[in-house]
């Protein structure tokens, strides 16, 4: 069959229709990418969708250094480091924890152990806003509040749920009788869950961290409740930028931050889609 | 082997009143087996018997609710799994998928922290035996089923175990290498002379491999015996019926006296018996109901000399089914009376519809109490 017959009415339809949500979906990045290279007086001319004719970084080089954020005018660049040492342990110890809870749920069953399950389960479904009050009067006994550590602690507390949901059905379906053979061959709990489980965790330890690392940058609610001056994370900041600019709105100024505050989560999505998918046709491989 | 025993006779592996109750529901109900040193014990019985569970137990993965286990007189049923010095192949193999051939053989010696140089030398040992050396650096996910099967089996080999535990470890090959295997398993067994206990639900490799067989039946022991007495003497109608392909006959009737003999009837038809019993005349005297049960390759379509002097051991039945299989026919016969299955030369022509003549060997007959399926002697 050649490929002139298979380009019937019903596939130029589909290819239409994604095209179009295509560009729907991309016109936006667009926008954004392109008047942040503008400088402002160019986007006040009007043409949105124009390219710059005279091209700048200037508005990148504010936004991250010079902007007003609040009352200061330091840039993003600071907050984007509060998030960055906010975001690296709790994606990372939410998931090593979790890894540890689901071998533990699957691989050393013991009395209630569905029960206790349940509840971790049921973490998953309050609501942000519900813990809110209780959660700052915690951080404020531990001696955490408004500090990186604190809000480390509130997203580990929270991210907890649904990445013990993860590993627990990863590891339900990881045979029990690899467990048994290593504790044949003298190996102990974290022998096991270290040689054993966690190299063959490649595809769950990936989509874990998509959504941990995801979920934990985009916060905004946690942030702007729990952080002080030198622990807001990058999305308050940003807001902080947009909404503070006393008299002239510097529109390519708020392209480029918001850019620079999405681009962590892209990077993720790229590095680390790339070796999911090359974990997943390693399975595929295996049969 | 380094333990030295008394006697010969005096058993290595004991089994003891082993029970085992998931939730109150009895998946082991006291079992006592005892395997002699360099025994082949296989387990035998149809799916959830409790064959795992018996193994499992032995392993130290279960906590037995009763009983004990003993090696070489000594109680193991309170030791880590790793402390028994037992070794398991498993059914799925359970080979480390991130490790190479290599690493899974050695992966014990790793953990006991035997130094690397030894631990080489004995992976290469195990492996010249099991001829698996040009896939030591292989991972298992690039090794065929067989090539896994012999990984799984020098995991266990390279332990030195006292015992080697195979939980149905030829189930998921194909028909061919699981009878090269067998082979191979028996040869093994034969060079090593450690004692093994095989789970299957395949008779035919229980009746091959073992030097006892012990049958179970819904978490109860039925019968244990050499392969010989299981065959030759089954304790009851489901051992009768579990080994044994075809499936033993088996027809309801009477015994009663004939002059001064013991006849089995069954409507127009009568076998004589060969040597009757004490309890074969007791039933006799009262015209009792028995299972009269006789093996396929017991019935054949000429008298041979076994048969030769002994009166009443032929039946003219109508053949209902042939079925040849190149080395041998299996005709059976049916009709409103009883059904038999016999084994006969493949020379001989049998014709559907037609009436044959039938020769019982009446010294291999079983008898079976008609309620409780047990055998009489
Ligand atoms: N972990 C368990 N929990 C509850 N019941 C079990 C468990 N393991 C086995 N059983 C039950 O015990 C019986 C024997 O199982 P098993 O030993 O696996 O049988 P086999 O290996 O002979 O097929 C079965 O009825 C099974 O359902
Ligand atoms: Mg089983």
């Amino acid at each position: 069959m050649n490929s002139a017959s298979k380009l019937s009415f019903g596939r130029i339809a589909l290819y239409l229709v994604l095209f179009v949500f295509a560009i729907y979906y991309l016109l936006p990045l667009y926008v954004m990418l392109v008047n942040s290279f503008k400088p402002l007086d160019e986007i006040r001319q009007g043409d949105m969708l124009a390219l710059p004719q005279a091209w700048t970084i200037a508005p990148w080089a504010s936004a991250w250094s010079t902007a007003q954020i609040g009352v200061q005018a330091t840039g993003l660049k600071p907050y984007f480091m509060n998030s960055i040492s906010m975001v690296v342990p709790a994606v990372l110890l939410s998931t090593l924890l979790g890894a540890l809870n689901g071998y533990v749920l699957t691989k050393w069953r013991f009395k209630g152990d569905g029960i206790v399950f349940g509840l971790i389960l049921l973490s998953c479904f309050i609501p942000f806003q519900i813990v809110l009050i209780p959660m700052a009067r915690m951080l404020g006994i531990l001696g955490l509040a408004g500090t990186t550590s604190g809000l480390v602690l509130v997203h580990l507390v929270y991210g907890l749920g649904f990445t013990t949901l993860f590993f627990r059905n990863y590891y339900a379906a990881f045979p029990t009788e690899l467990i048994r053979a290593a504790q044949m061959d003298g190996a102990g709990f974290f022998r096991i869950f270290t040689r054993i489980l966690l190299p063959s965790s490649g595809p769950i330890i990936v989509v874990t961290v998509i959504w941990q690392f995801t979920n934990i940058w985009n916060d905004f609610l946690f942030g702007a409740s729990f952080a002080d001056v030198d622990s807001v994370p990058m999305t308050v900041a940003l807001n902080n930028l947009v909404s503070s600019s006393t008299g002239v709105k510097e529109y390519n100024v708020h392209f480029a931050g918001a850019i620079l505050a999405a681009l962590p989560t892209l990077i993720v999505y790229v590095v680390s889609g790339r070796y999911f998918v090359r974990g997943l046709m390693a399975g595929a491989v295996k049969g | 082997m380094s333990i030295s025993m008394n006697s010969k006779t005096q058993s290595f592996l004991e089994i003891d009143n082993l029970g085992k109750q998931y939730a109150g529901v009895d998946a082991l109900k006291s079992v006592s087996i005892d395997v002699e040193e360099g025994g082949f014990l296989v387990l035998v019985g149809p799916s959830g018997c409790g064959k795992s569970t018996l193994l499992n137990m032995i392993a130290g993965f279960e906590p037995a609710t009763t009983g004990d286990i003993r090696i070489a007189g000594k109680s193991i049923a309170d030791l880590h799994p790793s402390k028994r010095d037992i070794a398991m192949v498993f059914q799925s193999y359970a080979l480390y998928p991130n490790m190479s051939v290599a690493g899974n053989i050695g992966f014990g010696m790793e953990t006991r922290g035997v130094p690397k140089a030894e631990r080489l030398k004995k992976i290469d040992e195990v492996a010249s035996i099991l001829q698996i050396e040009p896939l030591l650096k292989r991972k298992p996910a690039q090794l065929s089923g067989g090539q896994r099967q012999r990984v799984a089996m020098g995991r266990a080999l390279v332990r030195d175990p006292q015992a080697f535990l195979f939980d149905e470890p030829l189930s998921n090959l194909d028909a061919r290498l699981r009878v090269d295997m067998r082979a191979e398993i028996k040869k093994l067994h034969a060079r090593l002379g450690t004692t093994i206990v095989y789970v299957t639900h395949d008779q035919i490799e229980a009746m091959t491999l073992a030097t006892k067989i012990a049958v179970l039946k819904l978490g109860e022991l039925q019968q244990v015996g050499t392969p010989d007495e299981i065959y030759n003497a089954p304790a009851n109608t489901f051992v009768a019926d579990f080994m044994g392909s075809p499936a033993m006959n088996r027809v309801t009737g009477q015994l009663e006296f004939s002059q001064g003999h013991i006849d089995f009837v069954v409507g127009p038809y009568r076998l004589r018996l060969h040597e009757p019993s004490e309890e074969h005349r007791e039933i006799a005297a009262r015209s009792g109901t028995v299972d009269f049960g006789i093996r396929a390759e017991n019935i054949s379509e000429e008298s041979g000399a076994e048969n030769t002097g002994a009166a009443g051991n032929a039946l003219s039945l109508q053949v209902d089914l042939v079925e040849p299989t190149g080395s041998d026919t299996f005709i059976s016969t049916k009709d409103e009376h009883a059904v038999f299955t016999a084994r006969i030369a493949n020379h001989v022509k049998a014709t559907v519809g037609e009436k044959v003549e039938l020769f019982f060997d009446m010294s291999k007959a079983h008898f079976f109490d008609s309620e409780s399926g047990r055998r009489i002697p």
